[in-house]
């Protein structure tokens, strides 16, 4: 059989997990943690997504001699090309070294992209009059040159073609040159750049290509190989970080599962609801996971923690409520659930607010987190005030008969030992001198770099950080991203760039750059030479001549030839050229790329210093055009993401301390104690910073966000420590067996969870971690040690408490509050009318710190003195009043009373005391809804009169007085008029039913009798009426239950109209007719309903 | 296609020198590493035959060296010199007197691997130690024709390698003087450098082999990142 607690709108989550799931990904590119409208952001996606290739490896060969270096990469590089499913190409050395005839498309092309003349020039200089001038100038130089490059030109180019014009002699690579890009100065370390046959998009895409190309690198080498190899690129990137992803979900998560699994073991030692407290847990990462696929499709690296902080925040609504399970094993588990929902709901709405902050901080990882651990802080909250329970009391899920609860010993309010005091106020002292003499030294460090973005132990960073080495370049350069619509646009944008950065270098502001102008296709210079390049075509013929009949042999017009090809090409073609051989590409692909919205150009400028941005290029060299150019790299992009972090840091922290000062207001409504949390706040900070400085921990771009998270998380440990101290009427060690353990239970899996982050891979992530838990810690510890003593101090004087506590009844009882409640009632549906008086009790609770205390202190004598009992039972009964309220007004309203549910108990008692004819009081006292049930009588055929104190407004008096009269409730208003007593006596008399509330009596009608062994105030007017008429006293109530609402009339109280003359034996009857309400209370006590103080001082 | 490659090679082969052994090799050698430490000087004409696989007929220079130790020389090609290389520490300078040019090229730990290793070819001709020696050369074979010692060397080095495969020096078999070097390269041509009128041990002027640019003439650094 399903249990009752498994209902359907479970798998209607289910729905939208399952369909999340579906949709998610992981997205391992670090840029996404980051704002995208931010220009360096830009600039370095586009970089990154255009010219560092996606499908590029680079391995790294390191070996003791440079022949072993390269004879390795050979081989390796040979060994993957073989793999031709798998590698598009394995590159170990310039390709242009391994097929220099590559070079002639390079050169041919660039000679075509010259202005006009100096195209000319080259064909007057070639003409077919001239050539054997220029063929013997060639021969006298090769027989006298010592020059290596113009020897090695010269003897394979006899017409000089090689010669390009100045400006552009250094885009071509030089012959020889381009070994330093493959190799070190020792040739001891080289490279391999590899190629994937295909895209490589998703992380397991990566990670299985990886590994492949890993394999066959490894079995390239000899068996016993001294040549160690690196991998880095992005696909070892994506692949690392996919990795590191695991890892960190398994040890932080696991490593917090554990450690909560160990907290709750220590403190309850079982095993079922610890196994089933972990299942829900990973039910909830599970729930979590699905929803955030479902919202945001990919999930980034960083955003992945969530997981470990959740665990660390869901498991204390769980221990809550098993707590509450335990210290009241008389409640049911839905009684339970309604006294502890309302808080969860409070403090889960405190956290996911908290966390949704994060949202304002700028960073979209970082607000990815936020939102995760916000949807997931929430289903948390669902599920365990659903589900943790039922499964592990599955006798406590039908309401239990009434029965009294066992005495519970109340601690007393112990004195405070001097030697404890004077230690506590040592301690703190000791404290903030210590954390300030720490500080005096300095505060932490801010760290502007980008290393909170990078995985930490990551062997693609190292063999990075190895190829910068050994490659010398020491120092990173900016990068120029310039886009356009065409070759044209991007040709004129580089045009304008390239004076600017001259005037840089000319500043010293750079030491000099690398634009990519020389090569980029210049579409009206290649259209205007077309016609002299098929002249010289048409003189290929000749110049062949010419050079054979000067001695050269034929192989020395291989690079001619293929010069002429590519002119030949271009001749035939109004389009554009590039450049298009495997050489070309490979160098093409460096600095162009195209897209379907345009072209993109890269170029490097190497700044003199660090944080030179493009502001200071604009000082330096003039503007850079304002459209289609972005400056970027990792330097400058750390700088700017932290000037922005720290920008919209202000964005987050107001909001975080309004919403912590709002939920200590709600809680306290008290300055010293809200000043005793904030003070719980800055100490714990202090430390947080002072430890901070000792262990040389930074602030960086991803853990300055921790300050709102501890603003929000910790808050909640100086509170509930306050209000169970409230509670315990100022009694240490109650607070401490109490709420101190919780805490050191939920304190402990929260340092826990983040604590756990502090072995993410992330670096970002786990200096978050380490600082979250840290300052967690501190404010868990100075709350459980230090506070209660402050507080006994500054905040726990009674007569404070006391004097606070109200006594009339609340301003919202009046006629306009009521009359609204009325309107509303009667045109809106039920159910929207209950939620509001639900959400509505939620707010008062929160927002009536005192009345909440009044109610409190009013049903602690009916739960043995047991204060955190009570605190449950009154949270229940504001709920219980507003719906009672709601239906008062729906029954007020003239709703139809046919479609309530109604079932009365000893309705044959009635029938008989009625028959008598001698009259009946219906006594009752304020529990459940009486009014309610005074309405059904006239509908049995009865008339009923009930006898009301004033309201405290008028208005309000004479509105219920006709509601009631619409029902055929007559209403006599006692006081209002002096022979009204006289009246109800000749009624009674008459055989009427009159209704009469005894338990909160006007002074003149007060007596003291004894209400669950303590001294209370009841009506003496049923006793006086009993004598003055000699009518039926029956005990009634009204209670709302499961089903609707129930009636019971309890047996006639009887007495002996003789014996009460004297106003003892009265009292004494009085007495009796309280006592037997003793049990309904107790059984109904959140209907039990008095917000004004009912109970006298103790000891008068 | 190993065109270009050569092309790449034969740069070098203009400030190539040469090595030696002996038939039995180690008596060959150590006579001759016995000639060399005498040898602190050396002056001597040379005539320079280019044969490349890129012209039909050879090419064919006069000129004259000096070098000094430990590593110090002079080339001069063509009467007047149109060609001058020089070096001096770790800097060598290509200079062209007709056309005001001049080329830098630093031999120091920065310069291109393959390139100080093709350089370091040039002491191969004056060596000073056997150590120093077998580091830089595996001895192929050794001959003996007429009056001459011919010793076929391989570079160690792999860079070299590609660029110049073997290395053939010739010495006069009466006092182990250098008669000639031959650079092979990679495509098949070569250079062969003829010694005559060699003087050893002469004083030479330092100013030989240093040289500061003068104000009219550029000077290029091709291998300059």
């Amino acid at each position: 059989m399903r249990p009752r607690w498994f209902h359907g709108w479970w798998l209607a989550l289910l729905l939208p997990m399952a369909a999340g799931f579906a949709r998610l990904h992981f997205d391992a590119d670090v840029l996404s943690l980051l704002p995208a409208r931010m220009p360096a952001v830009q600039g370095l996606k586009m970089y990154q997504q255009h010219f560092a290739n996606s499908r590029e490896l680079i391995l790294t060969v390191r070996a003791a001699g440079a022949d072993d270096a390269k004879t390795s990469a050979q081989s390796i590089a040979a060994h993957l090309r073989q793999a031709a499913n798998l590698v598009a190409d394995a590159t170990w050395q310039p390709p242009w070294l391994e097929h220099p005839e590559q070079m002639a498309e390079l050169i041919g092309y660039l000679w075509l992209n010259q202005p006009q003349a100096v195209f000319g020039q080259l064909a007057d200089h070639l003409a077919e009059t001239n050539l054997n001038a220029v063929l013997s100038a060639t021969r006298e130089r090769l027989a006298t040159t010592l020059s290596p490059v113009d020897l090695a030109q010269w003897s394979y180019d006899p017409f000089g073609l090689t010669q390009l014009p100045p400006a552009i002699a250094g885009a071509a690579p030089g012959f020889g040159q381009g070994q330093d890009m493959f190799a070190s100065a020792d040739g001891a370390f080289r490279l391999i750049f590899v190629k994937a046959r295909g895209e490589l998009n998703g992380y397991r895409e990566c990670t299985d290509w990886f590994d492949a190309v890993k394999n066959i690198a490894e079995s390239s080498l000899p068996p016993a190989s001294q040549v160690t190899l690196g991998y880095t690129g992005r696909p070892v990137f994506v692949a690392e970080i996919s990795a590191s992803m695991k890892h960190d979900i398994t040890l932080s998560v696991g490593g917090t599962a554990l450690i909560i699994a160990c907290l709750f073991w220590l403190a309850h030692r079982r095993w079922k609801p610890m196994l089933w407290l972990l299942t829900l847990l990973a039910l909830i990462l599970a729930g979590t996971l699905g929803l955030g696929g479902l919202i945001f499709g990919a999930v980034n690296v960083v955003s992945m923690g969530f997981a470990a902080i959740l665990l660390g925040l869901a498991v204390d609504y769980a221990v809550v409520h098993y707590q509450e399970a335990l210290a009241y094993p008389l409640l049911s588990v839905p009684e339970i659930r309604r006294a502890i929902a309302p808080s969860i709901f409070w403090a889960a709405m405190t956290t996911i607010s908290a966390f949704l902050v994060l949202n304002f901080g700028g960073l979209p990882g970082l607000a990815q987190l936020g939102s995760l651990v916000g949807l997931g802080v929430a289903l948390s909250a669902l599920v365990m005030i659903m589900a943790f329970l039922p499964p592990l009391f599955p006798d406590r899920m039908a309401p239990r008969a009434s029965q009294p609860a066992p005495a519970i010993e109340k601690p007393a309010a112990e004195p405070l030992r001097p030697l404890r005091a004077n230690l506590v106020f040592t301690l703190s002292g000791g404290l903030i001198l210590f954390c300030a003499f720490t500080l005096s030294f300095g505060w932490p460090k801010m760290d502007a770099s980008t290393h909170a973005m990078e995985p930490r132990h990551s062997q693609a960073y190292a063999a990075l950080n190895a190829i910068k080495e050994k490659l010398g370049q020491k120092q990173e350069p900016l990068w120029l991203v310039v886009a356009g619509r065409d070759e044209s646009q991007i040709s004129e944008r580089l045009a304008a760039i390239k004076p600017v950065l001259d005037n840089a270098v000319s500043n010293h502001l750079l030491t000099g750059f690398t634009l990519p102008d020389a090569l980029w296709p210049r579409p009206q210079m290649q259209s205007a030479n077309r016609a002299t390049a098929r002249r010289l075509v048409a003189e290929s013929g000749a110049m062949r001549a010419a050079a054979l009949a000067s001695g050269f042999t034929g192989a020395s017009l291989g690079l001619n030839d293929e010069i002429l090809q590519t002119w030949r090409q271009a001749a035939s073609t109004t389009n554009v050229l590039w450049p298009s051989n495997a050489a070309s590409q490979w160098i093409f692909e460096k600095i162009a790329a195209r897209d379907p919205q345009g072209l993109f150009a890269a170029g490097f400028l190497y700044p003199a210093a660090q944080n030179i941005d493009a502001a200071a290029l604009a000082r330096a060299g003039g503007p850079l055009p304002p459209e289609g150019v972005w400056l970027s790299s990792w330097t400058l992009l750390g700088q700017a993401v932290l000037d922005q972090v720290k920008h919209n840091l202000w964005k987050v922290l107001p909001p975080m301390a309004g919403l912590v000062l709002l939920s200590l207001w709600l809680a306290f409504g008290r300055l010293e104690e809200i000043c005793l949390s904030l003070g719980t706040l800055l100490l714990s900070g202090f430390c947080l910073l002072a430890v901070m400085r000792i262990v040389g921990w930074s602030w960086n771009v991803l853990n300055l966000m921790a300050l709102p998270l501890i603003l929000g998380t910790g808050v909640d440990y100086s509170l509930f420590m306050q209000l169970a101290l409230r509670r315990h009427g100022g009694s240490l060690e109650a607070a401490r067996r109490s709420v101190g353990r919780a805490l050191w239970l939920c304190g402990g899996a929260a340092v826990a969870g983040f604590g756990s982050l502090g072995f993410s891979s992330n670096a970002g992530m786990a200096s978050l971690g380490q600082i979250c838990a840290v300052g967690l810690a501190g404010n868990m510890l100075i709350s459980i040690f230090l506070l209660p003593v402050w507080w006994t101090f500054l905040a726990g004087r009674k007569d404070e408490l006391a004097a606070a506590a109200p006594s009339a009844p609340s301003q919202f009882y009046r006629g306009a509050f009521w009359r609204m409640g009325l309107v509303l009632a009667r045109h809106l549906p039920v159910s929207m009318v209950r939620t509001f008086a639900r959400c509505g009790a939620a707010l008062y609770w929160r927002l009536a710190p005192r009345r909440r205390e009044v109610v409190v202190q009013n049903l602690q004598p009916v739960l043995n003195d047991d204060p955190a009992a009570a605190a449950l039972a009154a949270r229940a009964l504001f709920t219980e009043f507003a719906l009672k309220v709601a239906d008062l007004w729906r029954y007020e309203g003239g709703a139809d009373l046919d479609s309530w549910v109604m079932q009365w108990k000893g309705w044959e008692i009635y029938q008989t005391a009625e028959a008598r004819g001698k009259g009946v009081l219906l006594v009752t006292p304020h529990l459940g809804n009486w009014e309610i049930g005074g309405a059904f009588l006239p509908c049995k055929g009865f008339k009923l009169i009930v006898l009301t104190q004033p309201e405290p407004d008028p208005v309000l008096t004479e509105m219920r007085k006709a509601s009631r009269a619409r029902w055929g409730v007559e209403t006599i208003v006692v006081g209002e008029d002096a022979f009204a007593f006289m009246e109800i006596v000749k009624r009674l008399q008459d055989g009427a039913t009159v209704a009469l509330l005894m338990d909160r009596p006007a002074a003149p009608t007060a007596v003291n009798v004894h209400l669950f062994g303590r001294p209370f105030s009841a009506s003496i007017a049923a006793a006086e009426l009993a004598r003055a008429s000699g009518c039926a006293i029956l005990p009634a109530c009204i209670v709302r239950a499961a089903g609707g609402y129930e009636g019971e009339i309890r047996p006639e109280i009887p007495y002996d109209r003789a014996m009460i003359g004297n106003r003892a034996a009265r009292i004494q009857l009085t007495q009796e007719i309280m006592s037997v309400f003793q049990l309904p209370i107790r059984q109904y006590i959140s209907q039990w309903y008095h917000f004004v103080p009912i109970w006298p001082p103790r000891g008068e | 296609m190993t065109f270009w490659r050569a092309i790449f090679a034969a740069a070098l082969c203009g400030l190539a020198s040469a090595t030696l052994r002996a038939a039995d090799t180690n008596a060959v050698l150590d006579a001759w590493f016995a000639a060399q430490a005498r040898v602190h000087t050396l002056s001597a004409d040379i005539v320079q035959t280019r044969t490349l696989k890129t012209l039909v007929q050879p090419l064919v220079a006069d000129g004259h060296l000096w070098f000094s130790l430990p590593n110090q020389f002079r080339w001069e090609l063509g009467r007047p010199a149109q060609t001058i290389a020089l070096r001096h520490a770790d800097d060598m300078f290509v200079i062209y007197p007709r056309l005001k040019r001049a080329e830098h090229y630093p031999l120091g730990a920065s310069a291109p691997r393959a390139w100080r290793d093709a350089m370091s070819l040039l002491d191969a001709g004056f060596p000073r130690t056997r150590q120093e020696f077998d580091a830089q050369f595996q001895i192929q074979s050794l001959t003996q024709t007429n009056a001459t010692w011919l010793v076929a060397l391989q570079p160690r080095s792999a860079a070299a390698r590609q660029i110049m495969p073997e290395l053939r020096v010739s010495l006069a078999t009466n006092d182990f003087s250098l008669a000639a070097t031959e650079l092979v390269f990679i495509d098949g041509s070569s250079m062969r450098n003829d010694f005559t009128h060699a003087v050893a041990n002469a004083a030479l002027d330092e100013n030989l082999f240093q040289w500061k640019p003068p104000a009219d003439f550029k000077v290029t650094e091709p291998f300059a990142k």
